[in-house]
């Protein structure tokens, strides 16, 4: 192969090279052209053909040249000759007649449907390679300006596109579109094979790929968020690498939901969609009821997605194409907090004072005066420096400082890099592509990183004609490396404790802040030391995931319409995390420094690596015969899978070097030294057989038997049967006379079952926990230390596998050639065996209660997409756009659980999953008057949501006040309590909303005209409920910890007072969200968030210049933004919070989710 | 082709564009600051007492006033805090009148009137009035 190559490159340079070196000395004047032709060949070995009778042979030339190269004299002989020549094969210059140039005339025509010979009005009539264009009228005529010999293209959504040769005998036109079978014929790819989209009988939705390339997204997890109204994807945090949690139609059990992730398939092999580049993308299919998953088995029991990435094709001459962006991302939300020293202190004074009598810090008034002399200076003043030194060398701090911005960067840069090479003949065919992807992270202090590189290659090879080789290789590398500790994102909520505006980084001298002693207590740990840590920057950490993925494929074609398949791939993965962390010096006093005691302050160094490898056969076989109007298509098969874990992890202390981070240079004692191997197999048989006749009635049956590992012998197997029913009624003979304006009806049913392997990988087995080997933390007459192991709770070891029977019912309807589309389905999916503890046994038992496959619960949901297409005339120009849009919505209901007293703190029978419970708040009190008339009726000292309000001895003011959150009694019992937490007596609380995000949607608009193309995304969600947890400080401020310093800065105009008796949040006062027995830690109907959010996805504007053909086949030149723009309910009270990022944490604090603003270009060549 | 860049460049508009506005609340009117005694140039050494006169009360909705005087070099002084003074209703005007001063640092310096107003909802407005002495 290596040396084909070399002889075709060798030949190719020294065919070019012969050419140059020819060169001609040629004087000739006023001479026929015909008797110039002679004196050429006699200095050069090339030859001239040509007819004799070919005009122009007798026009006079003259030339005079001396060493010219041959190109470029014959160049200059037949200018103007109207002959035109070409070097062809053999050393032979063919001559013929050079077309005339015309100028261009005015063409006119009609484009009618060839069937029925009616007008198509708006379709598109444009100049072929010109963006020079028109569209029909509504008698379907058309008029434009086309010179002789340029091609009028003509299009139309539905009909295939036509091609006109503009004559020079006519001006006129008669354009006749044949219905495209494209429509009809699109494929949609399923589990082991692909079906035509119409004949589907299942609920499959497809993702268009111009929704998802080119967006400036790190991976495909985030390009496809939104995408299809059952996909639920939900980033757990923003930042570079960060994960995702995803489901389809909503959880399938309510066990693990990191199993319980949809199967994702990229080229039939299993891949997390994190590690996809989206630019690969050909074709995303997502299998969302059982019928259509059930092929899979085991591990489809949460749906399908099946990915299929872009191949070379038969026919198609190399082609590369390059995109490039570059851009910046900054986050979604607003963080103008406080920053005024002033401020920070007077809020938490006051807030503390209210709470315990004393004030969180021992500033005096004078103090308070220096701040505020200093509440404008945004940087330090010479006259009112920010740190003054005490006579005793201590510091006393007012600063003004922007702790947020101390910590964080407002914006980061961002690049990302593709290019990919396709092409192929009869005989093989090729894709090759790379990435690279690079964003800088949030953090100021050395700034973290991610670089991503990945590539894939894929080519098939026709063996023979009845065998197809194929392979599909890919590798993905990510590197992100941080500052701080291990967890360091952890800096977004402790990074902002005691980390007041009036306390700035670092001391006159340089040194770090970490102690402030002039809070009541003594000491408040600034920032919990992680300021100090990331200006230090000795501690350091890396994270490497590392993937590489190899499928070989043969598919032997043994008979007519008789094929069999066969492949293996093999996936390694390796996760490394290396964290070095060393101990931090800081300065409370002049002169001195001291070491930061606390675990985040340690000198050691930890290493975690962790491999990963699948192998999977696949071993299938499909018929597909066809016997007049009946068509068949069988499928069935083998699938084997062997999964291997192993991991280790190693920490030592005390290394000789802050810089050089390996075990070598530790000399210390080893805390951690661990092992762990886990490994899973499963054997699964598959069948599946479609049938339709004429394309009318539709059928499909499947099965698949799994047995998995993870189950005891007589355990281990499970047969999923799934089966669906279709009828396209527009295909019936009555549906003729209404088929011109409704073109396609079909309504389909489906039902199947699913199974998962929820288990851990041993759980049948009781098992012995030898860590006490290695801790040795029991000692024996206090001197020898015990090496031991424990025994752990016995398992039931009958487990099996958890069950998902889902209903689906579905209609496709297409109106007016298919320009609107409308799919709806309604759906039921029953779990049944759910792993939970099983029936309670008696105390004496000793142990947690087994595991059983004893829950049940039912999932019912719909999901409606609609979507236009069309194409008009704006400005003479071909105006074509797309607006499409999705909405869907589910609930699930626990109705079988052992919980016979329906106990709220766990799962009941007849919960709806997410619902949250919580008291009702009917307002804030406005007087004494309404406090008095309250406590004359509610006992608020047996009242738990008052307890400590009323109980707080050092309060300065203990009680019920004006601006007091006011409960209501539901239960009419005197007193608010949470009864004895079940559902027959739960007290004052009821159901006031659900955590799960419902009402899913997306809303997409693209457009194109003149080479201007846009795109505009839009996505939501309808309803999302969020009690904010006791420690979501950003959202309460003050009422959580009055010493956190991440607070809004017009948080205290939504605080009531008697200036402000509307305000949202009740009187001010120190820690009432931090507890259940305070009145904020509760949930309850007052401070319940509704998160819902519509969000603006995605904005591309592009223009594809007209210019650069000859090199170019397309250059586009492109804006894109990601996560623009959004509005939620949730704006009104908290800027700081981006409602996705609650959707995931109660607390809400974590890395910044980001917009994206990129610029770039495609060109393909 | 320039009616294609507009459009382009147009529909870019709004992914940058934001406002804001604020409103101003009456703030309370002050004389200049007179120093007693006044001279063109001082001593170091030297002791001064500084007085204000408030010549409107401003907006009528305040809670509460905090006053005092202070100067340029007293910042980096650990000893030396706010010099708090209360008003002085002398002939129905309000006069501010500072302790004694004694000026310690040579060059131009500053004396300042400050003050704190606390209005409604946590509405906190600032006085600054400054003079400026030449001390030798």
């Amino acid at each position: 192969m290596k040396r084909l190559f070399t002889i075709a490159l060798f030949t190719m340079l020294l065919s070019l090279l012969t050419l140059q070196a020819q060169t001609l000395t040629l004087n000739v004047s006023n001479k026929p052209l015909k008797d110039v032709l002679p004196m050429v060949e006699q200095q050069c070995d090339y030859h001239f053909f040509y007819n004799s009778s070919l005009q122009g042979l007798d026009t006079p030339v003259t030339l005079n040249v001396t060493d010219s190269p041959l190109d470029k004299v014959l160049s200059k002989l037949f200018s103007g000759t109207g002959i035109a020549y070409k070097m062809a094969e053999n050393k032979v210059i063919v001559l013929s007649p050079e077309e005339k140039k015309t100028a261009a005339r005015t063409v006119s025509g009609i484009v009618v449907d060839k069937v029925t010979n009616e007008p198509v009005i708006g379709a598109s009539v444009v100049i072929k390679g010109t963006t020079q264009g028109t569209v029909t009228d509504f008698d379907g005529n058309f008029s434009l300006d086309a010179a002789t010999g340029q091609y009028l293209q003509i299009s139309y959504l539905g009909y295939e596109t036509y091609e006109q040769r503009v004559s020079a005998n006519s001006d006129s036109y008669r354009v006749a579109l044949a219905e495209s079978t494209a429509q009809l014929e699109e494929v949609v790819v399923v589990g082991y094979g692909a079906q035509k989209k119409v004949n589907l009988t299942g609920a499959v939705s497809v993702v268009d790929q111009k929704d998802i390339v080119g967006r400036p997204t790190p991976n495909m997890a985030t390009a496809l968020q939104g995408a299809d109204p059952a996909l639920n994807i939900t980033p757990s945090a923003g930042g570079p690498g960060a994960g995702y949690n995803f489901n389809i139609r909503g959880a399938a059990s309510i066990n693990n939901a990191s199993i319980t992730k949809p199967l994702v398939l990229v080229d039939g092999v299993e891949m997390d969609l994190a590690r996809v580049n989206s630019n690969d993308i050909e074709s995303v299919s997502i299998l969302k009821d059982a019928s259509a998953s059930a092929i899979y088995g085991s591990k489809a029991a949460a749906g399908v997605i099946l990915v299929t990435t872009k191949s070379g094709k038969e026919g198609l001459a190399p082609q590369v194409t390059i995109d490039a962006k570059a851009g910046f991302k900054t986050e979604t939300t607003s963080h103008d907090f406080i920053t005024s020293g002033f401020w920070s202190a007077y809020i938490s004074d006051i807030f503390l004072r209210q709470h315990t009598n004393y004030a969180m810090t021992t500033y005096t008034d004078a103090d308070y005066a220096e701040l505020w002399m200093r509440i404008n200076d945004d940087t330090e003043d010479s006259e009112r420096p920010w740190v003054v030194t005490q006579s005793d060398g201590s510091y006393k701090y007012y600063a003004n400082f922007d702790w947020y911005k101390h910590y964080f960067k407002s914006t980061r840069p961002m690049q990302d890099y593709n290019i990919s090479l396709k092409g192929g003949n009869d005989r093989i065919n090729y894709y090759v592509s790379g990435r690279y992807f690079m964003e800088d992270g949030m953090f100021r202090q050395n700034t973290d990183r991610w670089h991503q590189f990945s590539t894939r290659a894929k080519v098939n090879i026709n063996i023979k004609p009845w065998l197809h080789y194929g392979v599909n290789f890919s590798f993905f590398s990510s590197k992100y490396t941080y500052p701080g500790t291990e967890s360091s994102r952890e800096v977004f909520r402790v990074g902002s404790l005691h980390a007041m505006a009036y306390i700035p980084a670092t001391n006159p001298d340089g040194s770090f802040v970490y102690l402030n002693p002039w809070i009541y207590s003594g000491n408040g740990t600034v920032g919990n030391g992680m300021s100090a840590i990331l200006l230090n920057g000795k501690h350091k950490n890396v994270n490497r995931n590392r993937e590489m993925i190899i499928k070989n494929s043969l598919t032997f074609d043994l008979y007519k319409d008789l094929t069999l398949n066969a492949d293996y791939s093999f996936t390694w993965r390796m996760k490394e995390i290396c964290n070095r962390s060393v101990k931090v010096p800081y300065s409370c006093k002049e002169g001195t420094t001291d070491l930061i005691e606390d675990f985040r302050s340690v000198d050691s160094y930890r290493q975690q690596l962790a491999r990963y490898q699948t192998h999977n056969y696949n071993v299938y076989v499909r018929w597909a015969p066809t016997w007049g109007k009946h068509n068949l298509n069988i499928t069935a098969g083998y699938n084997g899978e062997m999964f291997r874990y192993h991991s280790t992890v190693a920490e030592r202390m005390d290394l000789m070097s802050e810089e050089l981070s390996s075990f070598n240079f530790a000399k210390g004692e080893v805390t951690d030294l661990s092992e762990s191997i886990k490994t899973v197999a499963t054997n699964g048989f598959f069948g599946r057989v479609n049938y339709d006749w004429n394309g009318r009635y539709l059928f499909e049956v499947s099965v698949r038997a799994d047995a998995s590992s993870r189950f005891a012998p007589g355990y281990r197997w499970a047969v999923t049967p799934g089966g669906s029913l279709g009828w396209r009624m527009s295909e019936e003979p009555f549906w003729e006379p209404i088929q011109d304006w409704w073109s396609n009806a079909k309504i389909r049913f489906s039902a199947g079952q699913l199974a998962n392997q929820m288990t851990g990988y041993y759980d049948y087995i009781q098992s012995v926990n030898a860590d006490g080997m290695f801790t040795q933390d029991i000692t024996l007459d206090g001197t020898s230390v015990l090496s031991y192991a424990t025994e752990a709770d016995p398992n039931a070891g009958t487990l099996t596998w958890e069950k998902m029977t889902t209903y689906d019912l579905g209609l496709d309807l297409g109106f007016f050639n298919n320009r609107l589309s409308i799919t709806g389905d309604i759906y039921m999916r029953n779990t049944e065996g759910m792993l939970n503890t099983g029936s309670a046994l008696p105390s004496v038992y000793g142990a947690t209660d087994p595991k059983q496959n004893s829950a049940n619960m039912s999932t019912k949901g719909w999901e409606v997409s609609l979507a236009w297409r069309d194409k008009h005339n704006v400005c003479g120009k071909p105006f074509s756009y797309e607006i499409c849009g999705g909405v869907g919505n589910y609930k699930t209901v626990i109705t079988k659980y052992n919980n016979p007293e329906k106990l709220l703190s766990t799962y009941y029978e007849g919960q709806v999953l997410g619902e949250i419970w919580g008291y009702e708040i009917d307002g804030l009190f406005a007087s004494q008057q309404e406090v008095d008339d309250y406590l004359a009726q509610i006992d608020a000292v047996s009242s738990e949501v008052y307890t400590d309000i009323i109980k707080e001895v050092n309060s300065a003011a203990p009680g019920l006040h004006p601006g007091d959150v006011r409960y209501v009694d539901l239960n009419g019992d005197g007193v608010i309590t949470s009864g004895n937490n079940t559902v027959d007596n739960p007290g004052d609380r009821k159901v006031i909303g659900n955590r799960l995000p419902r009402y899913n949607y997306n809303f997409h608009v693209s457009a194109d005209w003149y080479g201007v193309d846009l795109g505009i995304y839009f996505q939501g969600v309808g309803k999302c409920d969020w009690y904010p947890n006791n420690e979501a400080t950003t959202f309460w401020g003050p009422y959580s910890r009055p010493y956190q310093g991440f607070m809004e800065k017009d948080f205290m105009s939504h605080v009531w007072s008697e200036d402000n008796p509307d305000g949202y949040f009740p009187r001010y006062r120190a820690y009432e969200a931090l507890g259940a027995a305070n009145s904020l830690g509760p949930a309850n109907s007052r401070y319940i968030q509704n998160i819902g959010y519509i969000r603006l996805k995605n904005l591309t504007v592009g223009y594809t210049l007209p210019c650069w053909k000859k090199v170019f086949s397309e250059f586009r030149i492109y804006f894109s933004g990601e996560n623009l723009w959004y509005w939620s309910p949730l704006l009104r009270y908290c800027k700081s919070i981006d409602p996705e990022s609650a959707v995931s944490s109660s607390q809400a604090i974590t890395y910044g989710f980001s917009k994206s603003f990129t610029f770039g270009i495609t060109a393909t060549f | 082709m320039k009616l294609r860049l507009y459009i382009f460049l147009m529909l870019l508009l709004p992914a940058f564009v934001a406002c804001k506005k604020e409103q101003q609340r009456e703030l309370p009117k002050f004389s200049e600051i007179t120093l007693s005694p006044s001279k063109a140039v001082y001593a170091l050494g030297d002791t001064v007492q500084a007085s204000i006169t408030m010549l409107s009360p401003g907006d009528p909705s305040l809670k509460k006033a905090t006053y005092w005087f202070y100067t340029s070099w007293w910042g980096s002084d650990p000893e030396k805090t706010a010099d708090f003074c209360t008003p002085d209703t002398i002939a129905g005007t309000i006069c501010f009148t500072s302790g004694k001063i004694a000026l310690t640092q040579a060059g131009e310096v500053r004396i300042y009137f400050w003050g704190r107003l606390e209005y409604p909802n946590w509405d906190f407005q600032p006085i600054q009035i400054p003079v400026t002495l030449n001390v030798e």
